[in-house]
């Protein structure tokens, strides 16, 4: 017999099951009326000849069921008939059957939702060939207190050439600046300047085109430029004879040599221009210059760590700033790590804490479901007792009741996927900036096979217990005894008690974890950010260097544009600067020196930011002047080099001197690109620059002409204005289009957004694990609580006679309601204990999530305590009353 | 019901059948009725043997089964005899000769 032909008929036999059935009826009928008609032919009666046929063929059910053996599918047959079994036994207890469906669906839906970011996040490979091999190549201090991380470019172009780690490295650098050229109006776009050697680092070619010449990446050479897919797209209708055309990048003209491939991301999806950087050997750069590198197949990220720092003592021999010993008493050594994690950043420690957040929902939810199954396979023991005295086989009893399981289990897993499929579609809308890789983030085949995986883990955790309870089944006992003899016994109590406190502890450990995010979250709301963000609204003007030539023509438009937004109804004060706080950027830090301070010859001065400012910025974003005077037009108009210092500067760099007066210069002493000193005319409040949880730098903030060198002067270019209005954002925004137009048509007016949202942006990582963590928990107490008030309901219910006969001894009402009660709140604190003892011992891992608090933090934890000892008595308050209204006559006859 | 002394040798129902069927198709409850007759009532086939057999050769493919119409106007399920149960008819009837062969020289032996 082929074995297809019998899988054909096997198929068939399955499928045409019914018709099958019918004619095996037909069939045995035929049989036995033949049989019948031989005998009345002989000269018996019709009943006669019909009872003999009968008699002869036998049972008919029993020869049927040895064709339906025959005919392979039996096992499907029964399987089927189990689970059609299960949900008509699920379909009579819908309460039952709702609440753990929800609660499977609640606790699977959210860990496919969480896998699938994680998967997307964290996992998925990086879209360039050979992902694993490609490294970031920073530097390190030892103390990290320096924001000093950053290779320096001429460093990397020269010194790291002699390692042997790497089979290319390449160096970036990424701005925003205006984009002209073609019949489209001016765009503002972000650009990454970047050494050519990149593209043989990320092994990507341009689609159209070519990569940038040895020539073009050279100071001097040929301006050259490359096109993001989408630019490429939207902006020139995906022209194929682009190349060679020409545009205006930040106002100077490029010729397009390539465009990108789409979905090339580099270093974010947003970028839409690619520079050539063209490293002036010559001349060291300032030290933010981001490396990527690709490493030989085999070498480790520590082994090339290890020879870069090898090789960094020979950067003191291209400055004279930077000794062997400077580099030494830094600390300083290269950090080659793999480039994912960058792209990840912090969001990493947040994902993991968040996916064994929703795992214990899921550990919860399967306790609650185990639980739910436990009670209902006590209250069904009679019937099972009943039906093995029967014969039933208990194999095939155990197979039911996994029957039912399974079937839940499909309809939790089902809701659940398609509960993870809405949040997940949801995402992009929700949080488009809490998430780097947000394209990556879908629910696949990887998420989907692990759903399976954890379907399955769930089926055997909660699948299991009721089979296990169900084996000690002694029909004879339990037929004898009922109900009562059978649940009453001890080890099945116990057994839910401790399942209860199980829950009940991880719910503490989920509350202790959002109650701890929710508390950094409140003391972040509260940190002293230096400005008033309410009632700003800010947007940015740049100006090409092509038309606006000098530092005065720069400041001259910028004074006039600002002329212009004073003048609008309901503008209190405007002003500019270079870089608003907290707007993640190229950060200019630099080293500052004070004049008569000689720091010693190894020892790099303290780092402070480089700021421009016009007038009326100060005021307009509420940041003190806390002595000597803010900067005016005039220090602009005439060049008296008047600067302004924060207060940290006066602390770090002027060590105690008095700072009116003093006079400062950025950048390092016998290094090219030293600059001047400036006066310092004033002394105002730092601000939050970098990240709401990171302390002030410190700054120094230049009048715009007052620069004191060129190399600073496309810092003034692009000005962020701030305006305090009382106006509406978006009415504030369209007049100043409208100036903006009058002044110069050409400009895009960009950024515009008012200081709040920049300030709730700044905030959106903490916003994401606390919404995650705080719907994770209030989920898992939510369940715990419900799981621990159906204990105590079955428990109670299981007591009313006993409730009953106390009562007729005399118990009151109170006493019967404070025992039950008392029983609830003391199951809480033993699994609210339990669980504070695992929370401690998970402190390390909500570290790098918390601000402003410890771990320990005691307003959390009594908080959460609080919660949970009251979620609790809730719990336990429904069954304590019903129980204290018994009607002790009534209880008694209760069985 | 019972054993009964009347049943056949266990193995020999599908030879019996296949022989059965070699002569004319037939349903399940004439095949009993011809081998009761062509035995003269030495052997009588249990239905509770004669169905599954008729199965376990439809599943080798040495019969095929269709519905029909009686002579007296009812459905009944008509086996058939295959090529391939032909061959095996043969092979079946000179393994049970071979066999009737050994029993017999056993018993005049001892």
């Amino acid at each position: 017999m082929r074995g297809t032909k019998r899988i054909a008929m096997w198929l068939r036999a399955l499928a045409s099951r019914r018709t099958m059935e019918s004619e095996l009826d037909e069939e045995m009928r035929f049989h036995i009326d033949m049989e019948a008609a031989k005998h009345a032919r002989r000269g018996l009666s019709d009943a006669e000849a019909r009872r003999r046929a009968s008699l002869a063929f036998g049972s008919v059910e029993q020869h049927k069921e040895a064709m339906r053996e025959g005919r392979g599918v039996r096992g499907i047959e029964r399987a089927a008939f189990d689970l059609r079994f299960g949900f008509r036994q699920l379909h009579k207890t819908p309460g039952f059957t709702l609440a753990a469906v929800l609660t499977l669906a609640l606790g699977i839906g959210g860990n496919v939702a969480v896998f699938s970011v994680v998967n997307g996040v964290l996992l998925r490979p990086l879209a360039f060939p050979d992902p694993d091999r490609l490294v970031t190549i920073a530097h390190r201090t030892r103390g990290g207190d320096l924001p000093l991380t950053l290779p320096n470019a001429t460093a990397t172009d020269v010194v790291y050439q002699a390692s042997h780690s790497f089979d290319a490295m390449a160096l970036y650098s990424s701005w925003q600046g205006s984009l002209t050229g073609g019949d489209a109006a001016p765009d503002w776009v972000d650009i990454t300047s970047v050494t050519r050697s990149l593209f043989g680092v990320l092994r990507v070619r341009p689609a159209l085109g070519r990569p940038f010449t040895a020539d073009e990446d050279h100071p001097g050479g040929p301006r050259a430029v490359i096109l993001s897919h989408a630019l490429w797209r939207q902006r020139f209708g995906a022209d194929p004879s682009i190349i060679g055309r020409t545009i205006a990048v930040d106002g100077t003209t490029h010729e397009i040599v390539g465009v990108m491939p789409a979905g090339f991301a580099f270093p974010t999806p947003a970028v839409s221009l690619w520079l050539p950087m063209r490293v002036d050997r010559n001349d060291l750069g300032g030290f933010n210059t981001p490396g990527i590198g690709r490493l030989r197949p085999g070498v480790t990220p520590e082994q090339a760590t290890r020879e870069l720092t090898q090789l960094l003592p020979g950067v003191a021999k291209l400055t004279d700033f930077i000794t062997e010993k400077t580099i030494r008493d830094a600390g300083l050594t290269a950090d080659v790590h793999p480039y994912l994690d960058d792209v990840v950043g912090g969001v990493r420690p947040v994902l993991w804490t968040l996916w064994g957040m929703v795992g214990l929902v899921l550990l919860i939810a399967c306790v609650n479901v185990a639980s739910l199954l436990l009670v209902r396979a006590e209250t069904r023991r009679r019937e099972v007792a009943l039906r093995v005295a029967l014969g039933a086989e208990r194999g095939h009893l155990l197979a039911q009741s996994l029957a039912e399981s399974v079937m839940l289990l499909i309809m939790g897993t089902g809701l659940g996927v398609l509960l993870a499929w809405g949040a997940v579609a949801a995402l992009p809308r929700l949080a488009p900036d809490l998430l780097p890789r947000l394209a990556d983030i879908r629910i696949d085949a990887v998420v989907l096979a692990c759903t399976t995986l954890v379907a399955a883990v769930v089926a055997v955790a909660f699948g299991v217990v009721p089979i296990v309870r169900n084996r000690a089944v002694a029909p004879a006992t339990m037929l004898r005894g009922g109900d009562r003899a059978a649940t009453n016994d001890r080890h099945s109590g116990r057994l839910r008690q401790t399942l209860v406190v199980a829950q009940v502890a991880m719910a503490t450990v989920l509350l202790v974890g959002s109650g701890l995010v929710l508390r950094s979250f409140q003391k972040l709301r509260h940190v002293d950010l230096g400005f008033r963000p309410d009632g700003v609204v800010t947007f940015r003007i740049a100006l090409p260097y092509s038309r606006y030539r000098t530092s005065e023509s720069v400041a001259q438009f910028h004074y006039a544009m600002l002329d212009r937004i004073r003048a609008l109804p309901g503008v209190e004060v405007a002003g500019a600067t270079g870089v608003l706080p907290l707007t993640p950027s190229f950060a200019d830090f630099d080293p500052l020196r004070m004049e008569g301070v000689t720091a010693p010859p190894d020892v790099l001065p303290p780092l402070a930011e480089m700021r421009v400012a016009t007038p009326g910025y100060f005021e307009a974003m509420g940041i003190p002047v806390v002595a000597g005077r803010p900067l005016e037009r005039s220090d602009t108009d005439r060049i008296t080099g008047a600067v302004l210092v924060t207060q940290s500067i006066v602390g770090k760099v002027m060590q105690g001197r008095p700072p009116i007066g003093a006079r400062v210069a950025h950048g390092v002493a016998k290094v090219s690109n030293e600059r001047p000193w400036s006066n310092v005319v004033g002394v105002v409040g730092d601000v939050r620059g970098v990240a709401l949880d990171q302390e002030p730098v410190g700054a120094v903030y230049y009048a715009m002409v007052n620069i004191p060198k060129v190399d600073m002067d496309w810092l003034a270019r692009s000005m962020v204005y701030a305006v305090r209005t009382k106006s509406p954002p978006a009415q504030l925004i369209a007049s100043a289009r409208r100036e903006l137009a009058q002044l110069d048509p050409t400009l895009p007016l960009a950024e515009a957004r008012t200081m709040t949202s920049v300030v709730d942006t700044a905030k959106s990582g903490m916003r994401f694990s606390m919404i995650g963590f705080a719907v994770a928990a209030v989920i898992g107490l939510f369940m715990g609580a419900i799981g621990l008030y159906g204990v105590l309901s079955y428990v109670t219910a299981q007591r009313t006679r006993e409730i009953g006969v106390r009562m007729a001894l005399g118990a009151t009402p109170s006493s019967v309601r404070s025992s039950i009660l008392g029983r609830g709140v003391m199951v809480s604190a033993i699994g609210l204990t339990a669980g504070l003892a695992a929370a401690m011992s998970l402190r390390v891992l909500a570290k790098p999530l918390l601000y402003g608090i410890t771990p320990t933090d005691p307003v959390t934890l009594a908080a959460v305590s609080a919660v949970l000892l009251s979620a609790g008595a809730l719990a336990a308050w429904l069954p304590a009353r019903r129980a204290a209204r018994l009607d002790p006559v009534r209880a008694l006859r209760w069985d | 019901m019972g054993e009964s002394s009347n049943e056949p040798l266990r193995g020999t129902i599908d030879l019996l059948v296949l022989r059965t069927l070699s002569l004319a198709p037939m349903h399940g409850w004439g095949i009993t009725q011809r081998i009761q007759q062509a035995t003269g009532g030495v052997l009588e086939v249990n239905q509770g043997s004669l169905y599954p057999a008729l199965q376990r050769l439809e599943q080798k493919e040495w019969i095929d089964s269709e519905w029909r119409v009686t002579d007296n106007n009812r459905r009944a399920k008509y086996y058939r005899l295959t090529p391939l149960g032909r061959k095996a008819l043969g092979a079946e009837t000179q393994s049970w000769r071979r066999l009737v062969v050994a029993v017999e020289q056993l018993l005049r032996t001892t």
